[in-house]
């Protein structure tokens, strides 16, 4: 019999959880096979009747509701999309229907939005009349101009109709916004607008270009300058007719200019509105609900606290000289703890033994897990160590980046390598990955429970307060000291073993691991046997009582057991995505390194290692835009009290608790400009896969 | 090949195959404890749901299994459903749903039109403005939130630089502390997401399929909804699911949007705040943060398949 990998002897099943290209989405090749099986059925059956039973507990009557609102939301843009992409069927076919139509529409929107804006006269029922009223004039005018087949009709027929449109507009604006005219601004505006636009149109058409493009820039400057540099109300009929009426005079002599459009030209735009009624919802959201938010908030961040006010730099000043946000006084401290010391030892052994090994292969530092191991996890200790005495916000939110990310990802793949030669792999990695279902705020309400530390005197609730307890009865008692000092010397048997047993077959991990594992038990083995170990304490007189742990309240490493929230989430995620990225690692490489005399953990780091870099990169990335704007669990557990305050929470705190616009605004800021690397990394990445 | 592969760890006759064998089943021990250590959360919460107040105070909920089955109760549930309870969750569960549908299907249907747009519609700019798109994947909610909620509460007007005109660009509809505000927010964060997640799927339909329609001359409205929205179930159905979770676990957005309206809030918002008043309602928080648990978790052992799917889908999501 050998001893095989199970790997080799079952090739990855085609059920793995997921698909290789987790960026990609890829979602079809799992779900096709089981679209209709009965299984799926009667999950998807106890499902919906687990739904209705909700929706029925919760009130049958605000269900419906709901669900009738979204039933109208829906069915208004379904009917706005569709009618849209109706309206663009009839460009080719009938141009003149289409023309009518596409003038009426924009003259109910123009309509429509200044009437919105009271800008018109009077008139009810406000602002569909107007609305009415403006969509069939501008249908009138559109139908008279695409009637016509000859070119000398147009021309006439464009300027005339749209000076009647122009007139109609200005008997229509309230006199309390007739302007009165500035001719300087006027004048200037117009001749920006005829070198602007028709230097664009000379551009992109030459001379024929440019003088179209000159009479749509005169028209546009004329009506910006003509309003824009007005006074409004200050002015008369005649001067909003000269407001309007010129530049739809010459609005109509553009179009009268042009040539009568033929069916590729019809052609070609049908293709063009096309794409737009596609894209232009979409966009709309995009825009209205992030890009001009986010320009807004960059700007507010130079405002002052209600955003009247430029003030400059003075938040982004507040912040990074706050004692709370930004907090070097201490910094000298790592150089003292314990921790920083231990780490730096470990550093030290990785690298004698890295170069100790190296005189082997006669390279000057051998890279391998016995010598890298030590220095990564002697590097994350000090970098614990240093965010542990340099103390503020900011800082805050680098420790969680450092802690989570490394420790959910190494986690993460550390089960999904354990998993992946065990049985039951299935189970134990769905309840990993559970707590991925589970919200922030529910899963910060989970472990203040685990954390909860109740009166000394009383019964602890909390599960670590309790083996915490437990641990110091043990080790005050005689019999109890002598059962854990008994047990855990025979644990340190079994590693000594281990570890005898990795060095005489090469398993340098075995060996590594069992070593690092045997000094715990020599170190807890010492704490028994000399000062104690546990919650408890001794007074004066010598009489021992319990002692609780403050998990939340004792800084700075409450922030620690507040990490271990998001890592118990974020785990499971990193395990599933590496473990499907294990299983796609071809048998055939492992294959053949076993049979050129590699050992298990040789194969391992040598080739599925490089194998899953990539996939490592994307977990960490996106673990770090996760863990960076951590805000749930703050909030949930400590609200930002006791030194654990992170950029989010404090964002949300000064913008909605407090009402500092701008403060709020800048740490939003200070959030976004922190997450442009890895947004730069996904398009890279992304722009590398379509090619 | 038994003889090609050595295996150095081979053990002996006797004793020394027990403890070989002792020794490889370590790593399946260190993982089931780990898996171990990963429920007890839960499984204490869950525990502690069914308990008393008296006995949640009192005792660990893992006297239970010692045989402890004192103040074992469901009174905890029928006082969290019950709708005058103070620590009541039952409005905020109506709420949740009601932020979650709308903002799981509104975005679906616009989404898939843009990535239909993007995947088969040839436009000047197309590659550029997907791209810019994507770029704001990973954006945190947070930037949008403060302009946002100004919008809400007293629309959008646009001050002419240089002069002293507003221009009204979004009346001022009541919005701040309803429902709506919540999911439009979510609807708007959520698009270039789906379209990401909708236009990898969709793009990659074959070629001859939408070729043969043109011929058999289908416009680009016909062939999206005959052609593509049949096809892409799946990739929907990933991505539903994903949105409808997060939304439904959501706490930012909703508590910013309708904080300050009591009547509004989604049960995530409900239990943190009570979680605030930690002493006084915990007996009841163990029983709300269950029931606003239940449905991710009968989604995650249900439709596990789907669930994982999309949740890694959102992977990219920021």
């Amino acid at each position: 019999m050998t001893v095989t990998d199970d790997r080799s002897t079952e090739p990855a099943s085609p059920d793995a959880p997921i698909a290789k290209q987790v960026a990609i989405g890829d979602a079809e090749a799992t779900m096709r096979g089981r679209r209709f099986s009965a299984d799926a059925a009667f999950r998807a059956a106890v499902l919906v009747a687990l739904l209705a039973f909700l929706g029925f507990y919760v009130g049958a009557g605000s269900m419906v509701t709901t669900l009738l609102k979204v039933a109208v939301a829906f069915a208004i843009s379904a009917a706005l999309f569709i009618g849209a992409n109706k309206l663009f069927d009839q460009a080719y076919p009938r141009w003149t229907v289409f023309n009518t139509m596409l003038g009426g529409v924009i003259g109910f929107t123009v309509f429509l939005l200044l009437d919105g804006n009271r800008l018109l006269r009077e008139l009810s029922p406000r602002p569909w009349l107007w609305a009415v009223v403006g969509a069939a004039a501008l249908a009138a005018v559109m139908f008279l101009l695409s009637a016509p087949r000859q070119q000398l009709a147009r021309l006439p027929l464009a300027v005339a109709g749209f000076c009647g449109f122009g007139v109609l507009t200005a008997f229509a604006t309230d006199e309390t916004v007739h302007p009165g005219l500035d001719w300087a601004a006027l004048l200037i505006g117009t001749a920006v607008g005829v070198f602007v636009v028709g230097g664009i149109g000379m551009m992109r058409g030459g001379s024929a270009g440019a003088e179209k493009g000159a009479i749509g820039g005169a028209a546009l400057g004329w009506l910006i300058g003509a309003w824009g540099g007005a006074d409004l109300g200050a002015g008369s009929v005649g001067e909003a007719l000269i407001a309007t009426v010129v530049p739809a005079a010459l609005i109509g002599l553009r179009i009268g200019l042009g040539a009568e459009v033929g069916p590729t030209r019809r052609r070609a735009f049908d293709k063009k509105a096309r794409s737009w009624i596609f894209l232009v919802p979409a966009l709309t959201f995009i825009a209205a609900g992030l890009v001009i938010p986010l320009l807004r908030t960059i700007y507010l961040s130079f405002r002052n606290d209600d955003g009247s006010e430029n003030v400059g730099l003075v938040n982004y000043e507040d912040i990074f000289t706050n004692k709370n946000s930004f907090n070097l006084d201490n910094w000298s401290a790592f150089l003292t703890s314990r921790l920083f010391w231990i780490a730096i030892g470990m550093v030290g052994l990785g690298i004698i033994v890295g170069v100790v090994s190296g005189r082997r292969t006669r390279q000057a530092f051998e890279k391998g897990e016995a010598s890298l191991a030590p220095i990564f996890i002697g590097l994350f200790l000090i970098s614990c160590a240093v965010l542990s005495t340099v103390r503020g916000t900011i800082f805050n939110n680098i420790w969680w980046v450092v802690v989570v990310t490394t420790l959910s990802t190494a986690i993460g793949l550390g089960v999904a390598v354990l998993a992946d030669r065990s049985k039951g792999e299935n189970i134990a990695k769905s309840l990993i990955f559970l707590p991925m279902a589970i919200s922030f705020v529910g899963a910060g309400i989970i472990w203040r429970f685990m954390y909860i530390a109740r009166p000394e005197s009383d019964e602890q609730t909390g599960v670590l307060n309790s083996l915490w307890v437990w641990l110091g009865q043990i080790s005050t008692s005689g019999a109890g000291k002598a059962v854990a000092v008994a047990a855990l010397a025979l644990m340190a048997l079994g590693l000594v073993l281990l570890v005898r047993r990795g060095l005489r077959t090469k398993q340098n991990t075995l060996a590594g691991i069992s070593l690092g594992l045997l000094l715990v038990a020599g170190y807890l083995i010492y704490r028994f046997i000399g000062p104690g170990l546990g919650g408890f304490t001794t007074n004066e007189e010598g009489v021992t009582s319990s002692r609780t742990i403050l998990f939340l309240q004792e800084g700075p490493f409450n922030n620690m057991w507040l990490m271990v929230v998001l890592i118990w989430i974020q785990s499971g995620f990193a395990m599933v995505i590496l473990s499907a990225a294990i299983k796609a690692v071809p048998t055939e490489l492992t294959e053949a390194a076993k049979m050129d005399g590699a050992s298990e953990s040789q194969v391992f780091w040598r080739v599925t290692m490089p194998q899953i870099a990539p996939t490592i990169g994307v977990v960490v990335t996106t673990l770090i835009v996760t863990v960076m704007k951590v805000f749930d669990i703050v909030k949930v557990t400590t609200s930002g009290d006791f030194d654990t305050q992170v950029v989010a929470n404090e964002m949300f705190t000064r913008a909605f608790g407090q009402s500092k616009d701008g403060l709020g605004a800048a740490l939003a800021v200070v959030l976004f400009v922190a997450i442009i690397p890895v947004m730069y990394l996904n398009i890279r990445r992304m722009q590398r896969a379509r090619i | 090949m038994s003889t090609a592969i050595v295996d150095p760890g081979r053990p002996g006759p006797g004793n020394a195959g027990v403890v070989y064998r002792f020794l490889r089943s370590i790593p399946t021990w260190v993982l089931w404890l780990l898996v171990l250590v990963w429920c007890v959360p839960t499984l204490g919460l869950l525990v502690n749901s069914f308990r008393g107040r008296d006995a949640q105070r009192t005792t660990g909920w893992w006297t239970l299994f010692l045989g402890n089955v004192d103040g074992f109760t469901l009174g905890n549930y029928r006082e969290v459903l019950s709708a005058e309870a103070q620590g009541g969750i039952k409005v905020g569960l109506v709420n949740s749903l009601a932020i979650a549908l709308p903002a799981t299907i509104i975005p679906i249907a616009i989404a898939a039109f843009a990535a239909y747009a993007f995947a088969w519609i040839d436009f000047k700019g197309r590659q550029g403005l997907f791209i810019a798109t994507v770029a704001l994947l990973a954006i945190p909610t947070q930037v949008a939130l403060i302009p946002l909620l100004q919008m809400y509460v007293r629309g959008a007007h646009l001050t002419i630089p240089g002069l002293d005109k507003t221009i009204t660009i979004f009346p001022d509809l009541d919005l701040a502390g309803t429902t709506t505000a919540v999911w439009l927010t979510h609807a708007a964060f959520a698009m270039p997401f789906a379209i990401f997640l909708l236009h990898n799927y969709i793009s990659s339909l074959p070629r001859d399929l939408f070729e043969a329609a043109r011929i058999d001359g289908a416009d680009h409205f016909k062939i999206f909804y005959r052609l593509v929205l049949p096809l892409s179930v799946p990739v929907l159905a990933a991505f539903a699911i994903f949105q409808f979770l997060w939304t439904w676990n959501d706490y930012l957005v909703a508590v910013v949007m309708v904080g300050a309206n009591p009547d509004a809030l989604p049960a995530t918002v409900k239990i943190a705040g009570q979680a605030g008043e930690f002493g006084r309602l915990e007996h009841l928080l163990t029983a709300g943060a269950f029931l606003q648990a239940a449905v991710p978790l009968a989604v995650f052992f249900l439709l596990q398949r789907f669930f994982v799917r999309g949740i890694l889908a959102g992977s990219v999501k920021g």
